[in-house]
C-alpha cells in the first residue's frame, strides 16, 4: 500500500478515534473517581470557580503570567497558535472537504506561517527552560521532553511541507504521523491539560477565594 | 508541361500545408497549465501542470467522460457530449453554486478523488495525492 495514503486513511481514523475516545473515557472516569474518592472540598463556590477559570484565560489575567513576562508571552502565543493553525490552515480545510465536504474558513498563508514559526521557537524555549531553570529542571521527566520533541517535529515538518523544502513526501509523511502521534498523547498524557485545565483551575479557584481568602491564582 | 507540373507541386503542397495546419488545431495540448487567476486571483498554491495527453491515453478505455461532463439541456443532468467537451472553468467558478461545487473543489474532486481510488484499487503508480504532488513549487 502506498504509505502516505496509508497515513492519511485507516492511520488517521486510528488516531482520530483513540483521541475522541480517550478524551470521553478520561473525563468520565475522573468525574466517577472524584464522586467516589473522600476528597476534603475545602469549598464549591461556583462564582471563584469561573473566576479562576477566566483569569487562567486572559492573557497576563493571573499572577503566575505576570511574574514571569517572558514565558507568559511565549507560551500565551504557544497556545493561540497550537489550537488555532491545525484547524483553520488551507491545506487542512481541503483534507476535510475531501474527506467529509465539510468547509470553514482559512487562515492566511503568511500568517499560518508565522504562527508555525512561534511553535517551533517556543517548544525550543521551553525545551531550554526545561534543562536551563532549576525548579524547571528538577520536576522535567523523559516524557515532557519527548512530548515537547514531538510537537516540535509535527509543526516544523508541516512548515517544511508547505515550502516544500527537503525531501517533500517523506517529511509529509512524518508531519502526519507526528501529528496523529500527539492527538493520541493528548488525552494520555501531560497534553490532557487541555481537557483538564478547566477543573484544576475551578478546583484551585473554590480554595483560594473562599477559604485562604485570596486572589493568588 | 512543367509549368502545369510545378502548378500541381505547388497545389499539392498547399493542400499538404493545409492538412498539417488542421491536425495542428484539432490536436490537444500536451500538457494544460492550470493557473486561473482570473477566477482565483493571487494564487495561495503554486500553479498545476496537467498532463492532458497522458490522461487521455490512460484513461481511454473509460471515455473522455470520466472528467468532461456537460449538462443535458433537457433533463439537466451532466452527461459526456461528445463534441461538448468544455474547460472546468466554464461552470465552475470561484464560490459554489447550488449543486455546483466550487472550482478548487472541483479540480480536488476529480483529480485527488480519483488518483486515491485508483491506488485504493491497486493501481500503485496513479497520479500524485499529496499536496505537493500536483502543485509543485519550481
Amino acid at each position: 500500500m502506498d504509505v502516505y495514503e496509508l497515513v492519511r486513511g485507516p492511520f488517521a481514523w486510528m488516531a482520530l478515534i483513540i483521541f475522541v475516545a480517550g478524551c470521553f473515557f478520561r473525563i468520565i472516569s475522573t468525574l466517577i473517581t472524584g464522586k467516589k474518592e473522600p476528597a476534603l472540598y475545602p469549598a464549591t463556590s461556583f462564582k471563584d470557580a469561573i473566576r479562576s477559570i477566566l483569569h487562567g484565560l486572559i492573557p497576563f489575567g493571573s499572577i503566575y503570567m505576570r511574574r514571569q513576562p517572558l514565558f507568559a508571552f511565549v507560551t500565551i502565543g504557544f497556545h493561540l497558535c497550537v489550537i488555532t493553525v491545525p484547524l483553520f490552515l488551507l491545506a487542512h480545510i481541503v483534507l476535510w472537504y475531501e474527506s467529509w465536504q465539510i468547509l470553514w474558513w482559512s487562515l492566511p498563508d503568511l500568517l499560518a506561517d508565522l504562527m508555525a514559526i512561534w511553535v517551533v521557537l517556543a517548544c525550543i524555549y521551553f525545551l531550554v527552560r526545561r534543562w536551563m531553570v532549576p525548579e524547571v529542571k528538577k520536576v522535567t521527566r523523559l516524557t515532557d521532553v519527548l512530548l515537547l520533541v514531538i510537537i516540535l517535529l509535527t509543526f516544523l515538518t508541516g512548515f517544511l511541507s508547505y515550502h516544500q523544502w527537503g525531501p517533500y513526501r517523506s517529511i509529509l509523511i512524518l508531519h502526519v504521523i507526528a501529528g496523529e502521534l500527539l492527538l493520541i498523547a493528548i488525552p494520555f498524557s501531560k497534553l490532557g491539560h487541555m481537557l483538564f485545565f478547566t477543573f484544576s483551575r475551578a478546583y484551585m479557584g473554590a480554595e483560594f477565594g473562599k477559604v485562604l481568602k485570596a486572589r493568588e491564582w | 508541361m512543367r509549368i502545369k507540373l510545378s502548378i500541381l507541386a505547388f497545389l499539392i503542397s498547399l493542400v499538404l500545408v493545409g492538412a498539417v495546419g488542421l491536425l495542428a488545431t484539432m490536436a490537444q495540448e500536451e500538457e494544460y497549465i492550470l493557473a486561473h487567476e482570473d477566477i482565483f486571483g493571487n494564487l495561495r498554491r503554486p500553479q498545476v501542470g496537467f498532463p492532458h495527453e497522458n490522461h487521455a491515453a490512460s484513461l481511454a478505455d473509460n471515455g473522455c467522460g470520466v472528467c468532461h461532463h456537460t449538462p443535458d439541456d433537457k433533463t439537466g443532468r451532466l452527461a459526456y457530449i461528445e463534441g461538448d467537451e468544455r474547460s472546468c472553468e466554464d461552470c465552475h467558478g470561484l464560490q459554489k453554486e447550488d449543486s455546483t461545487p466550487a472550482l478548487r473543489e472541483a479540480f480536488h474532486g476529480s483529480c485527488t478523488n480519483c488518483h486515491r481510488n485508483q491506488i485504493k484499487s491497486g493501481h500503485l503508480k496513479s497520479g500524485p495525492i499529496t499536496c505537493g504532488g500536483c502543485h509543485r513549487k519550481t
